[in-house]
């Protein structure tokens, strides 16, 4: 599955916890994750930012 | 997250007092990057050792139960064909001992850069390089048991002449400052070429039954996410420190992106002719990965600093269509002398390379497989017995042409110190003059051959010193893997129990 | 296609791989094996390093202590890195809860005023010295000669930034959850008395070149280090009603147990090979006193602070390691 978004995508904890019905870790990304392109501008407990920050 | 990150990762530094700062780190001032402020570096992974842990044993635990399944359950027979494993065996032979240099050299830049944030994450991927090496290997392994080729992959990649290609471009950047890898590894082979040389064997194994490379690749890919980032963050992070920087990083980028690109073109041969069953084309996977999300994405982002795509990148642009013919066709005729096998690409394999390369194919390389049909109808299958002349950058044979000429090949000499010096293309000649005293040094596999260094003066001599054994090499039909294929599909049940996957 | 196999048996034309076989006969290898013997490239080195163009890119001229063959040393522990992370991860789980239990009982705001001093002028501070063995260990993963010892370096490595961390997290649960008294311990690492010897000692490691001297010097340092903090101040923390502190020590003592049973084994590869055992023996033995004298030095004032805080005979400790480590010495040259 690929997934693109112009300049700017957001996982949030609160929307996958939500899909999954269960706690979920933004960490636990890494294993789902098999490759990805732009910038990781934000990565923290509640959401993961990709985007470049000029 | 980030606080806490902070806390327990950055802090840990602290300026020396009894011995010269310039002392302690001696490596980062000699390639003339200037840092200003090492704090500036964003890690945004922000992994802790204790969830770094927790989430690779996790990783590791589900990889090698499917290792273990498909061992137990003699799940290379399920392969699409034993010739498939041509591609793993490229892999296994060229790859995996890169992933252990790069094990060794971020542990270099885990000591010696002087921010403990790029510190950190370099040991981070130094570790993760080591699961890289080890998982490949033991991916492999069973693979090694029952098909040749596979048995004496470490002191190939010392020695064989087509491995001198990927071994000298990681010794290339081994030998390089502790910036200049962080451009050539972390950012070129990380991020600007990755979807080129590592992805393709990956995508090749889900479509050809290759469960356990597949899972590894997998697995590998959500590490090889920290390291992109890494890769990213170190260009934006020298950009931004000096503008004195940007044009030393734009060299870097030019060189290590024409250095890298040279090294997947045996991906692209092994995409387009290797696989039994098909993924995509070269000319294919180069439009998406490299010219759309490299050239039309990231350039454009990296335009903000200066920087501007690859020098020589329309060389490549203008091979897409020829490259991988030209490179199989030479191995082909080589392969004798190499631990894979190959093979004429049939009427169905023909008929594919003329769709996707409608430009060359039926017009430049069909002839050329016409007429070794008509050898083989002959039962003269074709191998060239002398050696080839390798460039003096890339060690590929000089088989490349011209960029406006598909049929005039290219040779470029320059001279160095009064003697002369081959390379294939505009980009390695370029290389060539810009640190000639660098590529002098070479060690290419086929002057030293002639110079009596690799097992003696014939070819069987040297094939004994590459150890390698019947049915590692030449032609893959009647080889010993495909004997055995077939016998060991004669010998089993062939009751269906699932149609093509 | 799939194809079901009944009962087929397939025997494998081979075992494992050629360098294996060459090593240790035709038998098949263990993941530890497969995934570290000979894996350092051996010849044919294509270029030499900008930086040094003296050396190759492996090269055991990196240091003096030499084995005739690097792989006569093999890790006790058969950590490949699949293992490996498995039993950090365990480690990290049990550190993890010690650390919510002191909290969740707030364990830590009950110690005894000289020991949460113990706790903060002297243990946490030691994230710093972890952090610099982390760097020192790196060196040796790079320029060690023989993946097996590469190996074990890089993981012990990775090992420091974890002890650094944990000793980190101590003191922000000391610190009543603020990292303030991480920024007062990194003060402390550079400014306090009784900790400059210790930084002096690790800023000279630094500047180790020969990474086989480095290993045993930062070796040396840690036994005497370890020894103090993670088994004599713990006995005494015991003792004078400071079971908390105890509870962090003993995963620090257990991981350092599993960290020097490697050094253990390469020592004793380094002074039993036959070709040149001698010589390794020799320079284990000066290098091992020389890296002593300079370490109680470095040591003593840590030792005199703990003992006007807590007076625990954390000095005599700390000599009563020297005589072991002098007494391993001595039996080497008997
Ligand atoms: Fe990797
Ligand atoms: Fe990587
Ligand atoms: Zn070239």
């Amino acid at each position: 599955m690929r997934i693109t978004a112009p300049g700017r995508l957001v996982i949030t904890r609160e929307s996958v916890e939500e899909r999954l019905g269960r706690e979920w870790e933004t960490h636990e990304f890494q294993l789902a994750i098999v490759s990805y392109f732009g910038h990781i501008k934000e990565w923290d407990d509640d959401e993961i930012v990709i985007a470049w920050d000029h | 997250m980030k606080q806490r990150y902070e806390a327990l990762t950055r802090d840990l530094d602290w300026e020396p007092s009894y011995v010269a700062k310039s002392d302690v780190f001696p490596h980062t001032e000699f390639e003339g990057i200037k840092i200003h402020d090492w704090s500036k570096w964003e890690d945004p992974f922000r992994l802790t050792v204790d969830a770094y842990t927790k989430y690779q044993a996790e990783k590791d635990k589900r990889l090698y139960a499917v290792l273990d399944g498909f061992a137990q359950s003699q799940g290379h027979l399920t392969l699409t064909e034993a010739s498939y494993l041509n591609a793993m065996k490229l892999f296994l032979q060229g790859v995996t001992p890169l992933e252990y240099q790069a094990h060794r050299n971020f542990a270099y830049l885990a000591r010696h850069l002087n921010g403990p944030g790029p510190r950190f994450a370099a040991l981070c991927q130094s570790i993760d390089e080591m699961r890289h090496t080890q998982t490949e290997i033991h991916t492999l392994s069973n693979y090694n048991k029952y098909y040749g080729g596979f048995h004496n992959y470490l002191e190939q990649h010392d020695r064989v002449w087509y491995l001198s290609v990927p071994k000298s471009f990681f010794d290339d950047a081994l030998t390089a400052g502790p910036f200049e890898f962080l451009i050539a590894i972390g950012f070129s082979f990380e991020y600007l070429l990755t979807n080129l040389l590592f992805v393709p064997f990956m995508s090749g194994a889900s479509f050809n039954g290759d469960l356990p490379t597949m899972t590894f690749g997998f697995s590998a890919q959500s590490d090889e996410s920290r390291h992109m980032t890494l890769g990213l963050e170190a260009i934006k992070f020298l950009l931004e420190q000096d503008e004195a920087n940007v044009p030393i990083v734009q060299a870097w980028i030019d060189k290590w992106f024409w250095r890298g690109y040279r090294v997947t073109a045996l991906v692209a041969q092994m995409l387009d002719y290797m696989l039994p069953r098909k993924v995509m084309s070269w000319k294919e996977a180069f439009e998406l990965y490299f010219e759309e999300q490299m050239l039309g994405g990231l350039f454009q982002d990296l335009a903000f600093y200066g920087i501007t795509p690859p020098k020589h990148v329309d060389d490549a642009i203008a091979e897409k269509e020829i490259l991988s013919h030209q490179v199989y066709w030479t191995l082909y005729q080589f392969s004798h002398a190499a631990a894979f096998t190959t093979t004429f690409p049939d009427a169905d394999a023909q008929t594919w390379l003329a769709e996707n390369y409608p430009g060359t194919f039926d017009k430049l390389y069909k002839p050329l497989w016409d007429k070794e049909a008509r050898n083989l109808e002959n039962g003269g299958r074709h191998f060239v017995r002398g050696l080839p002349q390798l460039c003096q950058v890339c060690q590929i044979p000089m088989l490349f042409t011209e960029p406006d000429d598909p049929t005039t090949l290219c040779q470029r000499e320059s001279v160095h110190n009064g003697e002369k010096f081959q390379t294939c293309s505009n980009g390695c000649q370029w290389i060539f003059e810009r640190e000639p005293e660098k590529y002098v040094q070479a060690w290419l596999p086929v002057h030293q051959i002639y110079q009596g260094n690799c097992g003696g003066p014939t070819v069987p001599d040297v094939l004994a010193w590459y150890g390698i054994q019947e049915g590692d090499g030449g032609e893959y039909k009647g080889s010993v893997d495909d004997t055995n294929w077939k016998s060991w599909h004669n010998a089993a049940d062939h009751s269906h129990i699932g149609s093509e996957a | 296609m799939q194809y079901e196999l009944r009962t087929q048996v397939i025997d494998p034309p081979r075992k494992t791989f050629d360098h294996l076989v060459r090593r240790y006969g035709d038998r098949p290898a263990s993941r530890y094996e497969e995934g570290t013997i000979d894996i350092q490239a051996k010849e044919n080195f294509h270029y030499r390093p900008l930086w040094d163009p003296a050396h190759d890119i492996y090269d055991e001229a990196y240091s003096a202590f030499r084995l005739t063959d690097p792989y006569s040393f093999t890790d006790p522990r058969q950590y490949y890195y699949a293992p490996y992370v498995t039993s950090r991860a365990a480690m990290a789980d049990a550190v993890a809860a010690t650390l919510d239990y002191l909290d969740s009982r707030d364990l830590l705001s009950r110690l005894p005023d000289a020991w949460s001093s113990v706790m903060g002028e002297l243990l946490v501070p030691l994230r710093h010295y972890e952090s610099g063995a982390q760097m020192v260990s790196c060196d040796i993963a790079r320029f060690g000669f023989g993946t097996t010892i590469t190996q074990c370096a890089a993981y012990a490595a990775f090992d420091r930034i974890g002890n650094a961390q944990a000793l980190s997290r101590v003191g922000i649960a000391l610190g009543g959850g603020t990292a303030e008294l991480l920024a007062d311990a990194k003060t402390r690492w550079v400014e306090d008395a009784s900790l400059q010897g210790l930084r002096r000692y690790v800023e000279e490691l630094f500047l180790e070149k020969d990474w086989g001297r480095a290993l045993v010097r930062l070796d040396v340092a840690d036994r005497l280090v370890y020894g103090l903090f993670f088994a004599h101040l713990d006995d005494a923390a015991i003792d004078q009603g400071a079971g908390s502190y105890s509870l962090v020590a003993q995963h620090l003592s257990s991981w350092f147990a599993d960290q020097r049973k490697w050094v253990e084994a390469l020592y004793k590869a380094w002074v039993t090979d036959p070709g040149t055992g001698a010589a390794n023996t020799q320079l284990l033995a000066v290098t091992t006193t020389e890296a002593l004298a300079a370490a109680l030095v470095a040591l003593g004032p840590v030792a005199a602070r703990a003992d006007e805080l807590v007076g625990a005979a954390a000095a005599a400790s700390l000599d009563a390691t020297a005589t072991t480590i002098r007494d391993a010495v001595a039996a080497l040259t008997a």
